[in-house]
């Protein structure tokens, strides 16, 4: 029997699969789709990563930046580099910036729609 | 005639003739013509941090509401989320809906620095993530809350985010 993750997953691998390979931000800054990342990238004029999830699918997907410590400059801070999680994934995640492991913790509004997912998927 | 994207305002709050942002800390839902939120204008959620800020680092509280002005129809099961995250690498971004039902102000914070009481922030990244504000009959309105964390050595950049509504509409 497959489970909700299980067909959560494979229906958020299908919707990769036939990510839009461009999409447009609302600076009509282009932002080009990662197929190892699974995440959209636009660099503007002055040098700033603009990130997006995948819009285009009915899994949910939250951000959640690195709680891990990393150099920055002269010193060693916070790393908070955004990751987007999708609500199917369970354990540690490695940070697409200093590549050190966390594990993300959903704590999600009640009035969100994947509320009643997220309580599903802890059943 | 469905509900077409200028039948949506995206209103400071702050009280009724508010038009400064950076007031935008709750209270009542600003009705002054500028106090609706132009997307991709500069400043149109706060004034520039300053170097002390972004040295020390800053968490920044505001509300604004969601105002469907449309005369006869429902903004049906409309939903936020951040559709892109902050464009620097030294903030984040999350939102909530206010605890107040819709048409009502919400919580007035002391100020910007101080977060609203009892309120969840989340950072949904998708519509399927999306937080309910609930549907909108004509004229209604209902508040939200933004939380702009800014890390202690952030470096100057000209930072900006996306949020984004969608809901449902009859023809």
């Amino acid at each position: 029997m497959t489970t909700l993750r299980e067909s959560l997953k494979k229906r958020l691998a299908t919707d990769y699969s036939k990510a839009p390979k461009k999409i447009w931000n609302q600076n009509d800054l282009e932002m080009i789709w990662s197929d190892k990342e699974k995440i959209y990238i636009g660099k503007d004029e002055s040098g700033a990563e603009w990130i997006a999830a995948l819009q285009h699918t009915t899994v949910p997907i939250f951000s959640f930046p690195c709680p891990n410590l990393a150099r920055k400059g002269n010193a060693e801070v916070e790393c908070k580099s955004i990751n987007f999680v999708p609500i199917t994934h369970k354990g540690t995640i490695k940070c697409r910036k200093c590549n050190k492991l966390f594990t993300p913790k959903f704590n999600i509004e009640k009035t969100s729609q994947a509320y009643e997912i997220f309580k599903n998927l802890e059943k | 005639m469905a509900i077409v994207e200028a039948d949506l305002n995206y209103r400071l709050s702050g009280g009724v003739p508010n038009t400064d942002p950076n007031d935008s800390i709750g209270g009542s839902m600003s009705t002054a013509a500028g106090g609706i939120i132009l997307t991709n204008t500069d400043n149109n959620d706060m004034n520039d941090i300053t170097s002390d800020e972004a040295a020390a680092g800053i968490t920044i509280y505001h509300g604004y509401f969601y105002e469907n002005t449309n005369v006869t129809l429902t903004w049906t099961t409309p939903v936020f989320w951040i559709e892109s995250q902050t464009s620097s690498g030294d903030t984040t971004v999350n939102i909530a809906v206010a605890l107040e039902a819709k048409n009502l102000p919400i919580e007035l914070l002391a100020n910007e620095e101080t977060s609203p009481a009892g309120v969840t922030f989340t950072a949904p990244a998708n519509k399927a993530a999306g937080i309910a504000i609930g549907s909108l009959d004509p004229t209604e309105n209902r508040g939200t809350w933004v939380e702009y964390i800014v890390n202690g050595g952030a470096v100057t950049v000209l930072d900006q985010y996306t949020i984004k509504a969608e809901g449902d509409t009859q023809p």
